[in-house]
């Protein structure tokens, strides 16, 4: 193996993160109970635990395959990049780069969704939900391509798969409701749970926006942000709430709602289309997606107004006079 | 031997977490104040929904909400400390059921929600409802 550093090679940031998860758990639900400020119901923190755990041993029963990938398309990189300094802050803001693109196809491609609408399908936003992971990830073949794009140019596959750890352990502060805003600056460069919150909302006017996971710069750069508003206070899950917590159940419901559309198609279109659009797709109109919804309630409720007048994507909740 | 220590160890950390989040009783079961709230957050979650004939169930666990041109019934059940919703249209409904002490019992043909069961009390409509969910099966 070429230089790569030893810490990089033995150390696993996740391992070392999860005392400091249990203890922020338990200190959110103290906090919980003295305040207020934050909801948990045992059996959605079970199920959101287990998912976690679950995510944990699916990563260690696919270790090997995606080792082998990577290491595959790292034979094969364009560049050899290395392990300067400067290099590790170089790849930590490109990955998050590419987790933002990722992220964006895992709400606007059923078939990414099916795997990603897991970690949304709670209604309460805790520490807890941050756990909440998808048991099958790699069988949206993401890795393949998307998930290869630094490998190949030529970061290392250790360090990629350091640095989205890190991006991971950065993500899980950000699931809470205690913390309402944070400083102006932080918040403008930064996710936040103020951020975050909008991202887990299913509000029409929050659908679809803030897929940042550290930098929100991306949002902002590419059209997606949109910040919390006091006048529409958030409702986490999903479009259409799961009534179980059945670990087994959230984690194959969307691939079973897919397979049950395709099967039921009228058309190859008419199943790809199941597969590959917007969640919420349908060919009757039945059913609606974000950007259904999002009309629907600006038609209800009259066109939005822009807050910000130099941030022409952000949307603003009508006032009250509207 | 290392690896099953540690899915041991997670297991129980995740149950002393279940366990703390019970004994705290940071949730309260879900229940509708009256029907007008859950005609609310049905139009919420629909964004737009006219209300036709509506029956709360006696502890406010769940409501059953007509939409106006009788096309859908609207369904909110408490799930802990929660509200799930579906939109019933024909072909959803498995079957509705009365049973005992007058309560009604929901099936539908979604796994992802649980059978609920819908206490009417000594309302008399119970059997006008039942007839009613039964009429959306597949």
């Amino acid at each position: 193996m070429e230089n790569v550093p030893d810490f990089v090679r033995e150390l696993d940031p996740i391992i070392y993160a999860i005392p400091i998860f249990v203890i922020a758990v338990f200190a959110e639900m103290i906090y919980a109970r003295n305040t207020g400020a934050a909801r948990f119901d045992a059996r959605d923190t079970a199920s959101s635990l287990l998912m976690g755990l679950g995510n944990t041993v699916s990563g260690l029963v696919f270790a090997g395959l995606l080792t082998a990938w990577f290491m595959f398309v790292y034979d094969h990189r364009f560049f050899t990049i290395g392990f300067a300094w400067w290099i590790w802050v170089l790849a930590f803001v490109l990955d998050d780069f590419v987790y933002y693109w990722s992220h964006r196809l895992a709400h606007t491609v059923r078939w990414f969704w099916a795997d990603h609408v897991v970690h949304h399908s709670s209604q309460h936003y805790n520490l807890t939900t941050a756990l909440r992971q998808p048991w099958l990830s790699p069988l949206t073949l993401k890795f393949l391509w998307i998930g290869s794009a630094m490998v190949l140019l030529g970061f290392h596959p250790l360090m990629v798969g350091f640095l989205g750890a890190i991006n991971l352990i950065y993500q899980f502060w950000i699931h809470t409701e205690v913390i309402k805003r944070c400083p102006p600056w932080f918040e403008a460069v930064m996710n936040t749970p103020s951020h975050h919150r909008v991202h887990h909302a299913t509000n029409p006017l929050y659908l679809d926006r803030n897929y940042a996971g550290v930098f929100i710069v991306w949002d902002k750069l590419f059209g997606t942000f949109q910040p919390e508003l006091e006048a529409e206070p958030c409702r986490y899950g999903i479009v259409k709430n799961l009534g179980t917590n059945n670990p087994i159940k959230i984690s194959m419901h969307e691939w079973f709602a897919i397979v049950a559309d395709m099967r039921g198609a009228a058309s190859l279109r008419e199943a790809m289309m199941y597969l590959l659009a917007p969640p919420g797709w349908s060919p009757d109109g039945s059913r609606a997606t974000s950007k259904q919804l999002l009309a629907r309630w600006q038609a209800r409720n009259g066109t939005p107004r822009s807050e910000a007048d130099d941030d022409s994507s952000t949307r603003a909740a009508p006032s009250a006079a509207e | 031997m290392m690896l099953a220590l540690l899915l041991l160890g997670s297991l129980a950390g995740v149950a002393a977490m279940v366990a703390l989040n019970h004994w705290l009783g940071l949730s309260e079961p879900a229940r509708l104040r009256d029907i007008d709230e859950a005609v609310e957050r049905l139009d919420v979650d629909a964004v737009g929904f006219e209300a036709g004939e509506s029956v709360l169930a006696e502890d406010g666990s769940a409501a059953l909400v007509e939409s106006a041109d009788g096309a859908t019934i609207g369904l909110l059940a408490a799930r802990g400390d929660q509200f799930v919703i579906r939109f019933l249209t024909p072909g959803q409904v498995r079957a509705a059921r009365i049973g005992e002490g007058g309560s009604l019992t929901i099936r539908l043909a979604d796994f992802t929600f649980a059978p609920v069961s819908f206490p009417f009390g000594d309302s008399p409509h119970i059997r006008h409802w039942a007839d009613k969910l039964n009429a959306l099966q597949g």
